[in-house]
């Protein structure tokens, strides 16, 4: 571990700690209510966030923030009022946020935006305002989880039967939209834009098969992203990768050892 | 009256469904909704239970429009097949079971000492409490489906809205679901509406039976009315076909 002796990879570790403990949380709400892609486009959005943001001259985590927050809301309404083609109107918010990102980006003003950081990680420019915000968003999403855990997983699990409960699902659906897009926000800066949704499914799917509870899928998920996380950020150093794609590889490694046994 | 349906229609896209259906339950009551697939036996008890709102007329539970309605710890709901869709959720039978006591409460409360007991009761009066750590996919599914009626029953509901509970579960499974459905019905008095296609076990589980078919109500009345009128030979032989 003698990569640890350096600040930018204490800097780095701590943000894919911070990372690892809040995207299966929310990574296992999305993979049972069977919208495992949705943070996916969601980090569509967050590259417009971040072109957006350079422009004006914002944190790019908070202006990322604040466009998947409201894209997250945008989508969830859309969503609820087209209930026949749910996945064509979340393709349609995608490929938009896409272009709009290319066109931020590829205007003048925007010169001295390092992209490739953005989009596929970067362990070098994590500062410590980036630590911090993504601490306090992480802290949300966590606060939220915590305070309404059962509720939310009544809405995952059987959203007709929570309806008939009286909890307000759809007060709920847009809670949990925004909670993805703030988490979309937080992985941004270590994983990349492209590889953001990654982390919060592939530790849920290592976690599944011997998860007995919902609380313990969770647990386990957050384990799973951690070693992802650890052996992720060692290959990035020791090979001067992108910590995205090691992180994800680590995690995919994981899933394919675990899965092993099942296979054969 | 507990539950109250008046004039009700409902209508998807151009298609009516059915109209003008009236409908009453008194407490302690049973009733099961009965006809031919298509009759829109499911879509009426979704809109009893308020996921769906009428076309025109108005269903009233406890007296108080469903619109307004906010005691739904008094009513217990048991969808169609939920552990079909559900199979592969990574949840303990223990955990399906405290989602029964959010019912009418503040979403964002903690369970307390009494949810813990009533959550108990619950699995113990379907006889599923020794399965309470057991993971609900684990189980078969008549088990699972005593999982559900345990759900509903944790908020100790007053009206229990069944939506085909015995749907895809083995004879044997079925019949026991419906007798501790009668038992709930009889020691507990919790009234019950219930979609059915298994026309003698919710006959011998209710008091009256409603039916639906050719977009309304076609008959209702006593359960002995129900099976001694030659309605019910046509109906039994249409369900038939059916299946």
């Amino acid at each position: 571990m003698e990569w640890l002796a350096y600040d930018f990879m204490q800097r780095a570790l701590l943000a894919g700690v911070l990372v690892a403990f809040t995207c299966p949380v929310i990574g296992a709400f999305l993979v049972a209510r069977r919208q495992s892609v949705i943070g996916d486009g969601l980090g569509h959005i967050a590259f417009a966030g971040v072109a957006a943001g350079w422009l004006l001259g914002w944190q790019p985590v908070a202006s990322a923030a604040l466009f998947t927050v409201l894209g997250a809301a945008a989508m969830e309404w859309v969503r609820k009022r087209n209930t026949d083609w749910p996945d064509l109107v979340l393709a349609i918010f995608f490929y938009s946020s896409m272009a709009l990102a290319v066109i931020l980006a590829s205007m003048k003003q925007a010169g001295g935006l390092n992209l490739s950081s953005f989009l596929f990680g970067s362990l070098i420019t994590v500062d410590a305002a980036d630590l911090w915000l993504m601490g306090a968003l992480g802290g949300i999403v966590w606060l939220v989880v915590s305070a309404l855990y059962r509720p939310l997983v009544y809405l995952s699990f059987d959203e007709t039967a929570a309806r008939v409960s009286g909890l307000p699902t759809n007060t709920l659906n847009y809670l949990l939209a925004v909670l993805t897009a703030l988490t979309v926000a937080v992985a941004m800066r270590i994983v990349g834009i492209l590889l953001v949704a990654a982390l919060m499914v592939i530790p849920v799917a290592c976690a599944l098969p011997g998860a007995n509870g919902f609380r313990s899928l969770i647990a386990r998920s957050v384990a799973y992203a951690l070693a992802a996380v650890v052996v992720g950020l060692s290959g990035a150093y020791y090979g001067n990768f992108a910590p995205g794609g090691c992180i994800v590889l680590a995690a995919t490694g994981l899933f394919v050892v675990r899965s092993l046994p099942a296979w054969r | 009256m507990i539950l109250e349906a008046v004039d009700v229609s409902y209508r998807y896209e151009e298609t009516t469904v059915f109209e003008q259906v009236t409908f009453q339950l008194a407490k302690g009551e049973s009733v099961a909704i009965i006809g031919p697939n298509g009759a829109g036996k499911s879509t009426f008890l979704r809109l009893l239970a308020g996921v769906l709102r009428p076309a025109a007329g108005e269903v009233r539970l406890f007296g108080t429009p469903i619109e307004t309605f906010r005691d739904w710890q008094k009513v217990g709901y048991v969808p169609q097949n939920p552990y079909r869709q559900q199979k592969s959720f990574p949840i303990t039978v223990r955990e399906v079971v405290e989602m029964g006591c959010l019912a009418g409460q503040r979403w964002w409360r903690r369970l307390s000492a009494t949810d813990h007991r009533q959550v108990n009761e619950a699995l113990e009066l379907v006889g599923m409490a020794e399965y309470a750590g057991r993971r609900l996919g684990n189980l078969s599914g008549g088990q699972q489906q005593r999982v559900f009626v345990a759900r509903a029953l944790a908020g100790k509901p007053e009206l229990m809205l069944l939506d085909e509970p015995a749907t895809g579960i083995d004879l044997g499974a079925k019949q026991e679901l419906y007798a501790l459905l009668a038992r709930l019905n009889r020691e507990q008095g919790i009234s019950l509406v219930m979609v059915s296609h298994d026309v003698e076990l919710a006959a011998a589980t209710t008091t009256r039976m409603l039916c639906l078919d050719r977009g309304g109500l076609c008959f209702v009345g006593s359960t002995e009315e129900a099976l001694a009128h030659s309605l019910q030979h046509r109906l039994y032989h249409k369900l038939r076909r059916n299946e």
